[in-house]
């Protein structure tokens, strides 16, 4: 972006002069054109890399709703086997107690 | 763990009927001489598909919850093809007379020392045994045997009748001898009213903390028992947690988990372990391992453990000691 505010200026500066001094010099106008042309790239340029930009704030925000997603998916998964755990720890204690309890006389 | 085997446990240890294709009927051992404590030696079986922990017990000599706390990683009914069982086959002897019958009620053991006849070496048989359960705690005491009965008669006291009763589960007066009657084939009855050693046609529940009060036995064991003991001979009933020992010049412990009825202390007093080694470092010297004691009391699992260093070989000698890991943080203190 200054790259591009620099060289319009310049071409402004060389329109300017252009004006003033009557652009009689084919060298001059020749530079102008340049300048001209040089400036419309940059901002191209810079249009491009805006809408890169974009394309990327984009991705990466789906990227962390995906994220988040999967997040939600892993502690949801962790409370299942946590609970799957709790349960089978259970049945092996009801187990053992059922087990104790049968071989009373 | 690594198996430790010493060469004078080898030498003293007389296993008579170990592995076979039916249950060990006892653990016989050479009694060592005083001053030794230790009998046995820590050995492993590899389990089979069909295996239980139950199973690898009983054909090994060994109560129910003994073998579970020997095999905190093992899932009990499910131990699966080729998982290799640690059989807690080594002892610590109760602080008691080397003679007559001694029940450790926290270890679930009885031990037994029969007289030996004329030119015949003394041996401990040992055998795992069930006791008392919450509310019916087993008694202490000096006893002795007073009666044999073969294939007796159950006349359940009125305490048990009215438990049943309760429970919707009404129990007969008189229990005839058969499949049904929960003594077995053999009784001892002891000189406390009411108390019996005896068989039981339950043997899966032999190790565990499930009776009311009488000692039960695995039916092989209570034959193998009545046929050796006499009327008269002394039965002591003694409750030790924790087991103090010699063997050679290392000093071993051994700490059982606290029964039911005591599990409100929730652990077991650090202060009676420390004085009893402390009482044995007295009669021969020992650099204890008192970094290790919380952590074995901790723990429970009812096998000995060595806890100090030989005076005579050095720190050279932890390489062969079983937990060689814990070794390396020791902190050496002399009692």
């Amino acid at each position: 972006m200054t790259k591009f505010k620099t060289v319009s200026k310049l071409a402004a500066v060389a329109i300017t002069a252009g004006m003033l001094f009557g652009c009689s010099h084919a060298d001059l106008k020749s530079a102008i054109a340049d300048a001209q042309s040089t400036a419309d790239a940059a901002a191209a340029d810079a249009a491009d890399a805006l809408s890169a930009a974009n394309s990327a704030q984009s991705t990466a925000t789906n990227a962390q709703s995906t994220a988040d997603a999967a997040q939600r998916d892993a502690d949801a998964a962790y409370s299942l086997a946590s609970d799957a755990n709790d349960c089978c720890e259970a049945n092996t204690d009801r187990l053992d107690r059922m087990f104790k309890k049968s071989m009373q006389k | 763990m690594k198996l430790v085997l010493q060469p004078v446990v080898a030498a003293l240890s007389v296993s008579l009927l170990m592995f076979s294709s039916t249950p060990v009927f006892a653990q016989t051992y050479a009694l060592p001489p005083e001053g030794t404590d230790v009998i046995g030696s820590v050995d492993y079986v590899y389990a089979k598909h069909e295996d239980t922990l139950a199973d690898i017990a009983r054909d090994s000599g060994l109560g129910y919850e003994e073998i579970v706390r020997s095999n905190p990683d093992i899932d009990p009914w499910l131990p699966g093809e080729g998982v290799k069982v640690v059989l807690p086959t080594q002892y610590v002897l109760p602080q008691a007379p080397r003679e007559g019958i001694v029940v450790n009620v926290s270890e679930m053991r009885l031990y037994y020392y029969p007289k030996p006849a004329q030119g015949e070496l003394p041996q401990v048989v040992t055998y795992p045994i069930s006791v008392g359960r919450v509310d019916w705690a087993t008694p202490l005491g000096l006893t002795k045997i007073v009666s044999k009965r073969k294939d007796p008669t159950w006349r359940p006291p009125d305490s048990i009748l009215a438990e049943h009763a309760a429970d919707g589960n009404p129990l007969p007066r008189v229990v005839p001898p058969g499949p049904d009657n929960p003594l077995g084939k053999f009784a001892l009855n002891l000189s406390i009213p009411g108390y019996l050693i005896h068989g039981t046609n339950k043997p899966a529940g032999v190790g565990m903390q499930v009776t009311h009060g009488c000692i039960r036995m695995y039916p092989e064991s209570i034959e193998a028992l009545f046929l050796s003991v006499d009327v008269g001979v002394k039965v002591r009933l003694v409750d030790q947690p924790y087991k103090v020992g010699w063997l050679g010049d290392a000093l071993y412990l051994e700490v059982h988990a606290a029964l039911s009825q005591n599990a409100d202390t929730k652990k077991l007093s650090k202060t009676p372990v420390v004085k009893a080694i402390i009482g044995a470092t007295k009669v021969r010297e020992a650099s204890i391992e008192w970094a290790r004691l919380a952590s074995i009391i901790e723990r429970a699992d009812g096998m000995p453990v060595t806890i100090s260093l030989s005076s005579s070989e050095g720190p050279a000698d932890i390489e062969e000691t079983q937990d060689f890991e814990d070794a390396q943080e020791l902190v050496l203190l002399k009692p």
